[in-house]
């Protein structure tokens, strides 16, 4: 990702030039669709979401500090409204209509009903309590790069891997009891 | 097998979730792509935010207030005249007016978040 073509953009916004925000949004719109994405599963909530991010992002932007990673300011700031967004939305506490789908599947093409299957464990995580549906998110968002994840979610990268290891625990726990 | 076991789904291997499979399902999730207008759409709501009207101070309450403090001021003065010179000794003076400069400000600062709240609630709502 371009560092300088964030850095001049937030200067120029800063000097009173709006318009140069659309840069960063061209070239952050991509993630921060996606990361909401992973955590609701629905584009136009998502796009919800990372709008969200965006105003955020550009009401705070004097608080950037250059000498940081634009992107680790943004992607921090992005994860604190989606979390808000989150909580404010609580979602739904059963969503049985896909695991039904599976146990009486309407398709006969076994390749479907393996794309229901893992559908219905991205969606589980939806579920699972914040620190550890975080870690999942970030870690398989990040193409399960550690390092960055623990960078993400301001926590050591022994926490992150303790709480991947528990969150996974809590999926498989979780989608077992659906299956029942 | 009858006839009727023909046309069903084949048997499903196993109802449980491997390690492996979580796995895959979580690292083979394809991105998804803005909408088109995605862009457009984050750039009109912050130019509208932009171009709320700035929050003008509200002159008139405040000096409304002003002019109450100091008739209430001048009451108590006349009702009882060592009230003001307590109030203007070196060692009361500093906190009364740290305290009424706090009131005024707290004051000013809901008002101001309020009339903000109402003020984005309107362009929501036009929006």
């Amino acid at each position: 990702m371009s560092h300088e073509g964030d850095r001049t953009d937030v200067e120029a916004v800063l000097g009173g030039e709006i318009d140069r925000f659309e840069g960063i949004v061209n070239r952050w719109q991509g993630p921060l669709v996606n990361l909401a994405w992973r955590y609701v599963r629905d584009r136009p909530l998502a796009e919800e979401m990372a709008q969200e991010a965006f105003v955020h992002c550009f009401r705070k932007l004097h608080q950037w500090r250059s000498e940081a990673e634009f992107s680790t300011w943004l992607f921090a700031l992005a994860l604190n409204v989606y979390r808000s967004f989150l909580r404010k939305r609580r979602p739904p506490t059963d969503d049985t209509v896909a695991a039904d789908s599976l146990i009486r599947p309407s398709s006969t093409e076994a390749e479907l009903f393996d794309s229901e299957r893992r559908e219905l464990i991205r969606r589980t995580v939806s579920y699972l309590p914040e620190i550890y549906r975080d870690a999942i998110v970030v870690y398989y968002f990040e193409d399960q790069d550690l390092a960055t994840t623990a960078v993400r979610l301001g926590v050591p990268a022994g926490t992150v891997k303790a709480r991947l290891h528990r969150g996974r625990e809590l999926l498989r726990e979780r989608l077992g009891r659906r299956l029942e | 097998m009858s006839a009727r076991s023909g046309n069903r789904v084949p048997p499903v291997p196993s109802p449980g979730f491997s390690d492996d499979e979580i796995q895959r399902a979580l690292s083979e999730d394809r991105p998804v792509e803005p909408s088109l207008g995605f862009q457009a759409r984050v750039m009109r709501r912050l130019r509208s935010d932009a171009e709320l009207p700035p929050l003008a101070l509200p002159w008139k309450r405040f000096v409304a207030a002003l002019v109450a403090a100091f008739g209430a001021l001048a009451m108590a003065a006349t009702v009882d005249p060592d009230l003001l010179q307590a109030t203007a000794r070196p060692g009361l003076l500093f906190p009364t007016v740290v305290l009424l400069v706090l009131a005024a400000r707290c004051t000013i600062r809901s008002r101001l978040a309020s009339e903000m709240a109402a003020s984005r609630g309107q362009d929501s709502t036009a929006g």
